[in-house]
């Protein structure tokens, strides 16, 4: 295991989608949390090629902007999934999304 | 994301079912995830000794960070002119807030969430503001340096900081009579006295749309003989502190 402060102002990803978890946000709305924060993450992920999605069914979806239709996410190779704190609430979409997540990266 | 393992470390404070939740959420995370980011260095610690104490399955690639909410300013020998814009300018967000303290779970409206969102071109300064029957500014009334927000561009034109170091000029007064008399339109939220919770004193601005106005409540925990010298002895734990909390505690049903 290797524990260290990821240096400032880089960018963390240069391949695949950074998929940021915002379902106790989508559910709950802005009672939990700290909405601000998930915001601008969100943002920064939209910018790179990222989306925010929600957990259901043991599947990832998100909204299409900006009709905000919803939108099932499919893995693929390289996509990086960002699972908040909240995510321990929700742990049987969450073990479900990760065995898809793996096996997205898996295909060619 | 680690936020803490509280759950885990202190299960007599929560219900009976969280530990066990928590605990195969933790497990989860040790075993299958590349990356576990915790909001300290502290937290990423207790994470790993805990992984490793339980015995649980640790994914060996696994890469433990930590990373701080936030922004970390280091605000030590920061001056009035450079160094504050500095300070201010530090994160790549166009616009700057400043927050004491949001009462999130306090209040069901915050407006502050959306302070930042109202800012435009017309609309160049928004916070909470203090009214004349409240505090004695001849103007009428200002926005609180502690609950502002503005456009990073407009620092030291429209809007200059000079409290940051306790600097005697008041930062949101200032603000306020630039922005206005510069044509510019000011999105304000009103802190007054709370009378449902009957906290403070009549004349010490207190809660309001959300905010808990901690002025005085974290300089007590921090400052607390400043505090006493500049009212008088009139404030102290004793007579605000600990009162203010105990009301809190009482109205919103908390047991810590």
């Amino acid at each position: 295991m290797k524990l260290y402060l990821p240096p400032g102002g880089q960018p963390v990803r240069k391949h695949g989608r950074l998929l940021i978890d915002v379902t106790q946000i989508v559910r709950v709305k802005f009672m939990a949390g700290i909405p601000r924060v998930v915001l601008e993450s969100v943002k920064v992920a939209l910018a790179r090629g990222g989306a925010p999605v929600f957990l259901h069914g043991g599947e990832m979806w998100t909204f299409e902007l900006p009709s905000l239709k919803l939108q099932r996410v499919r893995p693929r190779r390289g996509d990086a999934l960002l699972p908040l704190d909240q995510s321990w609430t929700r742990q049987a979409d969450l073990r479900r999304v990760l065995a898809d997540l793996r096996a997205g990266h898996r295909r060619r | 994301m680690i936020h803490d393992l509280l759950p885990a470390q202190y299960p007599e404070c929560f219900p009976p079912s969280f530990k066990t939740q928590f605990t195969d959420w933790l497990a989860l995370i040790a075993g299958n995830v590349d990356t576990a980011i915790a909001i300290s260095r502290d937290v990423a610690q207790a994470f790993a000794q805990w992984a490793t104490v339980e015995g649980r399955d640790i994914n060996p690639a696994l890469n433990l960070a930590w990373n701080h909410l936030g922004a970390d300013f280091d605000a030590r020998g920061l001056k009035p002119g450079r160094g504050t814009r500095k300070f201010v300018g530090a994160s790549a967000a166009p616009y700057f807030l400043s927050v004491s303290t949001v009462g999130r779970r306090i209040h069901r409206h915050c407006r502050l969430e959306a302070t930042v969102d109202r800012l435009d071109e017309n609309h160049r300064l928004a916070g909470a503001a203090f009214v004349a029957d409240r505090v004695w500014h001849d103007h009428g009334w200002y926005v609180h340096p502690h609950f502002m927000a503005f456009f990073k561009a407009d620092l030291g034109g429209l809007i200059v900081l000079r409290k940051l170091r306790g600097d005697a000029e008041d930062t949101g007064e200032e603000s306020t009579i630039r922005v206005l008399a510069a044509g510019k339109q000011i999105v304000r939220h009103p802190i007054e006295y709370y009378a449902p919770l009957g906290v403070g004193r009549q004349d010490i601005p207190t809660i309001s749309a959300g905010v808990v106005h901690a002025w005085y409540s974290s300089r007590l925990a921090l400052q607390e003989p400043e505090v006493e010298r500049e009212s008088a002895g009139a404030i102290s734990m004793v007579s605000y502190g600990a009162p203010l909390q105990e009301k809190i505690r009482a109205q919103f049903g908390l047991s810590y």
